[in-house]
């Protein structure tokens, strides 16, 4: 019974990707023609890019001797990972959100692994059920090696930026329809993420200026550079046993 | 040439014909060698007489599949032919025609050979994200598909017994439809085909492969009975073949000014790690061989990142995005690690150095008094192993083991040393160093250089921990887990 039963969830849930798929190459179909090229419009904010061929066309040369290989990238081959950047957010997308229209997309798409108020699902003993998802709401702790029964860490509250938050979900979420997300999406779950951990109001707009601007409380306990990254040698790892013991 | 290859195939087919006519008892009816006509071999049967649904089928078309000489690709498994041939085969005594399964497209272990991967993940189970759906009969949950690293032989992990730490379902991607896009700051993005990126310089290197938690302390490895599979069975070698970044960040023009990568897999969890642009520049690799065929789809078929010797988790399997970048950020499931002093750092990358003794470990017994061979693997993630060092008196005395090459770095590194069991209680262990002068320091000094007390050490769960991993040789030859006892 049981099995028939998750066989049949996932008959559906093929269906649906399936259905997806179809939607979204058609979608594609249609626009080809007038899509900007996406490799330059995601850049263009940035870097200043020297014309190059439309998307989905050859590219012209690579450098060195690969020639006759690739294409420029759509927009579909960059995907949501275009809007992903670090703590100044540079390449976050047009768009914005609140925690109040935060809270409607997570009951569709997020409640049923991550609980209808943010608490987490873990499955039941033989449930059979292949939902289950972390906490993401109520954080009043900063992570700590010693750490008292009743604090609860999450992923706000070990995250040194919102941006891990925005990048997470704009990339990784939700889980089996991961990056479909869409800008205005992602920065209302996210202001709902970091509402629901009394880090913002209900009501504050999130969009590429405000968000980055939002001050986690655990942000002081990281590294203040990533430099310690640039030279290995530099961390102590490879002092006497191996093991990073700094930064 | 053509005509070289040719002639060559009608002497191996004669020969094939004469041994079959001889099997069977058959005088080749023909004064000039031996006839052509496959009507007159015994394992032969017409194609109009071939089971069609033991016919494999092409993935894409579905029609059913034939050689260069237009032959069906037959699996033989169930069909008549097949029992017939067994009988045939059991006439010739014990022992003969026992073959179940026509291996001879794709061959099969012994069946006196069970080594088997241990725990829930991996396949069709959802690790740490979510519920193991796929039934299991483990009472202890652990979150990946362990190898059985006692069994392995030799420094290579067979595919089909490589770790797999999974965090959704496996998906099965089809190669023609999967891209590698790879934009930024670069001055030429680009989305290959895979036929395309295989057509690039590649390069086929021995690497082990880690989780961050292969080797943690507090779980499976402190069990009496752990193996070196519970222990470490996070952890796998393979030759990995693929393309390295360093000729992908040539061929698209990487800026300056990156500092980092975002490596971004195209499945349904996205998995993506921040990864220094140095790695790439260094030894990262787009793979898609192992061990001589195509990644599995456990491995990340058709392509994954291979950061050899940083963890496991930044090696995203089913990649399908890379964005240079000079802005650090984490995503989900990228470690930061809070430590003692509350500080919290956002990851090591490199693995430390670990060996462990394979036999005799955990669960074997010594069954005589006299000589064995102490072996095991020694593997470091900032390079070759430089030295093994080798304790049976409980860490009092360390004697070096023969290190036996090539010594690959970044890799399981074989060790021997010869010993003779005086039948007494022993502690057995080895300690390794490698090419950056870092050893295998002993629980004090881990505690120690942890800031932790020798108690808390001992309780906690610590990754990375690379004390040695001692063993103990009861009495009556059973050996133990003596974690913590070195």
């Amino acid at each position: 019974m049981r099995s028939s039963a998750y066989k049949q969830i996932v008959v559906v849930a093929c269906l649906a990707l399936t259905a997806l798929v179809s939607v979204r190459a058609r979608a594609r179909q249609s626009t080809a023609s007038a899509a900007k090229p996406a490799a330059q419009a995601s850049q263009a904010k940035t870097d200043a890019q020297p014309q190059g061929p439309p998307a989905g066309e050859p590219v012209a040369n690579l450098n060195g001797p690969y020639t006759g290989m690739g294409t420029v990238p759509t927009a579909q081959d960059l995907g949501n990972l275009a809007f992903a950047s670090g703590f100044k957010g540079k390449d976050l997308p047009e768009g914005s959100g609140t925690a109040k229209l935060g809270a409607d997309i997570f009951a569709g798409r997020c409640s049923m692994c991550h609980g209808a108020n943010a608490e987490g699902v873990h499955w039941a003993p033989m449930a059979f059920s292949p939902l289950h998802g972390p906490r993401l709401g109520g954080g009043n702790a900063v992570p700590s090696f010693n750490r008292k029964p009743g604090e609860v860490v999450t992923l706000a509250y070990s995250a040194p930026s919102p941006m891990v938050l925005f990048d997470t979900i704009a990339v990784e979420m939700p889980m089996f329809r991961a990056g479909t997300l869409k800008p205005d999406q992602i920065y209302s779950l996210t202001a709902f993420v970091l509402f629901k951990n009394g880090l913002v109001k209900e009501d504050d707009v999130m969009n590429r200026e405000t968000l980055p601007q939002v001050k986690m409380p655990n942000a002081d306990t990281f590294p203040k550079s990533d430099e310690v990254y640039m030279d290995m040698s530099k961390r102590g790892c490879y002092q006497t046993y191996g093991v990073c013991q700094g930064d | 040439m053509s005509l070289k290859k040719s002639s060559r195939r009608v002497f191996l087919r004669q020969g094939a014909t004469l041994a079959a006519a001889t099997a069977a008892g058959i005088t080749a009816a023909s004064g000039q060698g031996f006839s052509q006509d496959p009507k007159l071999r015994t394992d032969f049967v017409p194609e109009d007489q071939v089971p069609k649904d033991h016919v494999w089928r092409d993935p894409w078309t579905g029609e059913m599949m034939r050689d260069e000489e237009g032959n069906l690709v037959v699996d033989w498994t169930g069909t008549p032919q097949w029992d017939r041939y067994r009988k045939n085969a059991q006439e010739m005594g014990k022992g003969y025609g026992t073959l179940e399964v026509d291996s001879r497209l794709y061959g099969i272990r012994s069946r006196f050979v069970k080594s088997y991967r241990r725990g829930l993940d991996g396949g069709s189970a959802f690790g740490f994200s979510g519920t193991p759906t796929a039934p299991s009969a483990n009472k202890t949950y652990f979150f990946s598909l362990l190898t059985p690293v006692e069994t392995q032989l030799g420094v290579i992990t067979p595919a089909g017994l490589h770790y797999a730490d999974e965090h959704a379902e496996v998906p099965e991607i089809d190669p023609r439809a999967h891209r590698l896009t790879i934009f930024g700051m670069v001055d030429r993005p680009i989305t290959l085909t895979m036929d395309e990126l295989m057509d690039m310089p590649s390069v086929s290197r021995i690497h082990t492969l880690e989780c961050n938690t292969n080797g943690v302390t507090g779980g499976l490895r402190n069990v009496p009975w752990a193996t070196p599979g519970h222990c470490f069975g996070e952890g796998s070698c393979s030759e990995w073949t693929g393309v390295l970044m360093s000729t992908l960040m040539d061929a698209v023009g990487v800026k300056k000014e990156a500092k980092w990568f975002y490596a971004s897999a195209g499945d349904e969890y996205n998995q993506t790690w921040a990864v220094p642009v140095w790695k790439a520049a260094d030894d990262a690799m787009i793979a898609y061989g192992q061990n001589g065929e195509p990644l599995r789809p456990e491995q990340g078929f058709p392509i994954r990142l291979l950061c050899p010797g940083f963890q496991g988790t930044s090696n995203i399997k089913r990649i399908r995005r890379i964005k240079f970048t000079d802005d650090l950020t984490l995503f989900h499931r990228m470690y930061e690690e809070v430590r003692p002093s509350g500080k919290v750092t956002w990851f090591r990358l490199e693995m430390p150095p670990q060996s462990c003794i394979l036999k005799p470990s955990g669960g074997q017994k010594l069954t005589r008094k006299g000589f064995y061979e102490v072996r095991g693997v020694a593997w470091s993630g900032a390079g070759k192993i430089t030295r093994v060092e080798v304790t049976v008196d409980g860490g009092r005395t360390w004697k070096d083991a023969v290190i036996q090459g090539p010594v690959n770095p970044k890799a399981h590194t074989r060790f021997v040393y010869p010993w003779n069991w005086n039948g007494q209680q022993a502690v057995i262990a080895s300690r390794c160093t490698d090419e950056k002068g870092s050893v295998q320091p002993t629980t004090p000094e881990a505690a120690k250089s942890r800031g932790m007390s020798i108690e808390d050490f001992k309780t906690r769960n610590l990754s990375r921990n690379n004390i040695p991993q001692a063993w103990r040789i009861g009495g009556d030859g059973k050996v133990t887990n003596a974690i913590f006892s070195i």
